[in-house]
C-alpha cells in the first residue's frame, strides 16, 4: 500500500523534471540554430537592402523596400553565367563518367570470376587513401605537357575514378539475389545483358545516391580547379567567387554578396524540397565531400 | 565444338572489358601520379630550368623548415579541435533530435544544421568573411555586444579558434546525420529491455545508446580527421595563412611551395608528408578502434 502511494508521489515529479530538461534542450538547440542561420540570413537580407539601409550599425534586419539592383549589376559585371555553365559541364561529365566506370568495374568484382580478382580489388580500394594533394603535382606536370592546363578536361578526367564508388556499388550489387542472373543465364543472356537488364535497373537507388554525392563534391570542389584553371571565364563557380575577394575593394562588397546570394538561393530552394533524399544519400554513402 | 571454345574465350575476356576503363583511369590519375610524387620529391625543379637530382635533400629540408613545422602543428591543432567538436556537438544534436519532438521541429533542425554542409567552402568562407568584417560584419558586431573578442580573423590568438568554429558551422551537419543514423539503427527491443531493467536517462545513454552508436562515432572521427587534415579553402580565402603563419595549414603550404614559388621537388615532399601522416593516423585509428568501438 505504502509502496503504491510512493509511486504516485514520485511519478509526476519525474515527469516534471523530464519536462524541464526537455525544454532546456529545446532552448539550447534554438540558440545554436539562430547562430547557424544568422550569417546566411544577414548576407541575403543585406544583398537586397537599399544603399542607405545596408551596413548600418546596429544592423537593420527588416528592409523597408527590396532592391535587387546589386544582383543585376553583379550579373552584368562578373562572368557568373559562364561560370555556372562551366560548373554544370564539369560536374555532369565527371559524375556521369564516374558512375559508368564505377558500375562497370563493380559488376566485374561482384559477379564475374577471373584470376586475381580480390588482389585487384584491394589495389583499387587502396586508391582511396591517395588524396588529391598527393597527385596534384604530377598531374599538373602531365596535363601541362599535353596542353590541358586551363582546360575543363583537367578537372573532369581525374574525377572519373572513385575507388569508394566502386566499393559501394560492389557491395550493393552483391546484395542482389544471384538467382536472378542465374535464371537469365539459363535463358542465354551474357554478362553485358545481365548487367544492363538486371543489375542496373535494380540498383537505381544506390546509383542515384552515389550520383548525388559525387555531384555535390564536384560542384563544390575548389582545391583542384583553383590550380588548373586561370582564365576567369573558364572558372567554376566556387573558384570564380573566391577570386572576387582579392580584386574588389570595400565598394564592391555588395556585388560580391549578391554573387554569393545567387549561389545560395537556388541551392536552398533545391534543398528544402529534396532534403530527405539528399541527407539519406550522404548518410548511406558516407562521403564527406 | 569450335563455337563453344570461341564463346569460352569471349567469356574469359569479358571481365577485362568491364574493368578496363577503371584500370586505365586508376593508372593515369592515381597510380602513376602516386609514383610520380615520390619521384619528383627527389629532384629540384622550377618548371623552367633543367631538373636536378638531389636524392633525399628535400626531405632533410622539411625537418629544418620552421614554417613547414608550424603549418603541420597548426593543422594538427585544427584537426584535433575539429574531431572533438564534431563528435561532441554532433552527438548532442543527434540525441536532441532523437527525442519525442514534433516532425516540424525535427525538419527545421535538420535543415538549419545540414544546409551549410551543402555549400561550397568558397561560399562559406565569403559568408563568414563578411559576417566577421570589423567594420560592417553582423557577427563581429554582436560578438562585441556580448563581450566576445572582435576582429578575430586579424588576431594571431583568435584567428585559429575562429576558423575552427567556422569549420564546425560548415561540416557539423555531416557528423550530426551520421551519428543520428547510428542511433536510429539501434533496435527498439534493446532500448525496451534496458527500460524494463530500470535504466533511463544517463544510465540508458552510457550503457546502451553510446556503446551501440560507437561505430558511427568512429566513422565520423575517421572522416573528420581526413577532411580536417586536408583543410585549405578557409585559410586560403579568409586569412591567407596569417597573421604570422598562425593559421597556415599544411595543404596551403603545399600550394604556396609548388604553385606560387614553383619549388616542385620540395612541394612533392610536402605532399608525400601529408599522404603519410593521413595514412598512418588513419591506420592507428583503425587499430585503436578494437578497444572502444562496438563489434569493430
Amino acid at each position: 500500500m505504502s509502496q503504491s502511494i510512493n509511486m504516485k508521489v514520485k511519478k509526476p515529479r519525474r515527469n516534471y523534471r523530464a519536462e524541464i530538461s526537455s525544454q532546456i534542450a529545446n532552448l539550447v538547440i534554438i540558440v545554436f540554430a539562430i547562430f547557424w542561420i544568422l550569417p546566411i540570413a544577414w548576407l541575403l537580407l543585406t544583398s537586397v537592402q537599399s544603399r542607405e539601409e545596408r551596413f548600418v550599425i546596429p544592423p537593420k534586419w527588416i528592409p523597408s523596400s527590396l532592391d535587387f539592383s546589386s544582383y543585376k549589376r553583379a550579373w552584368e559585371l562578373f562572368p557568373i553565367a559562364e561560370q555556372f555553365l562551366n560548373s554544370l559541364k564539369v560536374t555532369l561529365i565527371s559524375t556521369i563518367g564516374a558512375l559508368v566506370i564505377s558500375s562497370l568495374a563493380a559488376y566485374a568484382f561482384a559477379r564475374l570470376q577471373f584470376f586475381g580478382r580480390e588482389t585487384l580489388f584491394i589495389i583499387l580500394l587502396a586508391g582511396l587513401m591517395v588524396p588529391p594533394q598527393l597527385t596534384v603535382i604530377p598531374s599538373f606536370i602531365a596535363f601541362r605537357k599535353v596542353g590541358l592546363i586551363d582546360n575543363h578536361a583537367a578537372l573532369f578526367l581525374p574525377a572519373m575514378i572513385t575507388p569508394l564508388g566502386i566499393f559501394l556499388l560492389r557491395q550493393f550489387f552483391r546484395s542482389i539475389p544471384k538467382e536472378l542472373d542465374e535464371s537469365a543465364k539459363i535463358d542465354g543472356a551474357g554478362a553485358f545483358r545481365i548487367f544492363f537488364r538486371i543489375i542496373l535497373p535494380l540498383s537505381k537507388p544506390a546509383i542515384a545516391a552515389l550520383g548525388v554525392v559525387l555531384f555535390i563534391a564536384s560542384w563544390n570542389d575548389f582545391f583542384w580547379p583553383n590550380i588548373f584553371i586561370s582564365t576567369s571565364t573558364k572558372m567554376t563557380l566556387p573558384v570564380g567567387i573566391a577570386s572576387l575577394v582579392g580584386t574588389s575593394g570595400n565598394t564592391n562588397v555588395i556585388l560580391v554578396m549578391a554573387s554569393v546570394g545567387m549561389q545560395i538561393v537556388p541551392l536552398l530552394l533545391i534543398f528544402l524540397f529534396t532534403q530527405r533524399f539528399l541527407i539519406q544519400s550522404i548518410a548511406t554513402t558516407g562521403i564527406r565531400g | 565444338m569450335p563455337l563453344r571454345k570461341a564463346k569460352q574465350k569471349q567469356e574469359r575476356f569479358t571481365p577485362f572489358l568491364f574493368l578496363s576503363p577503371a584500370i586505365l583511369f586508376f593508372c593515369c590519375f592515381i597510380l602513376f601520379p602516386l609514383i610520380g610524387a615520390f619521384g619528383y620529391s627527389l629532384i629540384t625543379w622550377d618548371f623552367f630550368t633543367k631538373p636536378k637530382y638531389v636524392g633525399l635533400d628535400n626531405y632533410g629540408k622539411l625537418f629544418k623548415d620552421p614554417i613547414a613545422l608550424e603549418a603541420i602543428k597548426n593543422t594538427f591543432i585544427f584537426t584535433l579541435a575539429s574531431i572533438v567538436t564534431h563528435v561532441g556537438l554532433g552527438l548532442i544534436l543527434a540525441l536532441a533530435v532523437n527525442r519525442k519532438i514534433s516532425k516540424f521541429f525535427s525538419y527545421i533542425i535538420r535543415t538549419v544544421f545540414f544546409f551549410p554542409f551543402l555549400l561550397s567552402w568558397a561560399a562559406a568562407s565569403l559568408i563568414w568573411n563578411f559576417g566577421l568584417d570589423p567594420t560592417f560584419g553582423v557577427i563581429d558586431h554582436y560578438a562585441g555586444k556580448l563581450g566576445f573578442p572582435q576582429a578575430t580573423l586579424l588576431s594571431s590568438t583568435w584567428a585559429m579558434p575562429t576558423l575552427i568554429m567556422i569549420d564546425l558551422w560548415k561540416t557539423l551537419g555531416f557528423a550530426f546525420i551520421v551519428i543520428l543514423a547510428g542511433i536510429q539503427a539501434i533496435p527498439n527491443d534493446v532500448n525496451e529491455a534496458a527500460r524494463v531493467d530500470g535504466a533511463s536517462g544517463w544510465r540508458l545513454f552510457w550503457s546502451v545508446t553510446f556503446p551501440l552508436c560507437t561505430p558511427a562515432i568512429f566513422f565520423v572521427s575517421v572522416t573528420a580527421f581526413i577532411g580536417a587534415f586536408q583543410i585549405f579553402e578557409p585559410m586560403y580565402i579568409m586569412t591567407r595563412g596569417g597573421p604570422d603563419h598562425t593559421t597556415l595549414s599544411i595543404v596551403q603550404y603545399l600550394h604556396m611551395t609548388a604553385f606560387r614559388n614553383f619549388d616542385i621537388g620540395y612541394g612533392a615532399v610536402i605532399s608525400v608528408a601529408i599522404f603519410l601522416i593521413v595514412l598512418i593516423v588513419t591506420l592507428v585509428q583503425f587499430r585503436l578502434a578494437k578497444r572502444w568501438v562496438y563489434e569493430a
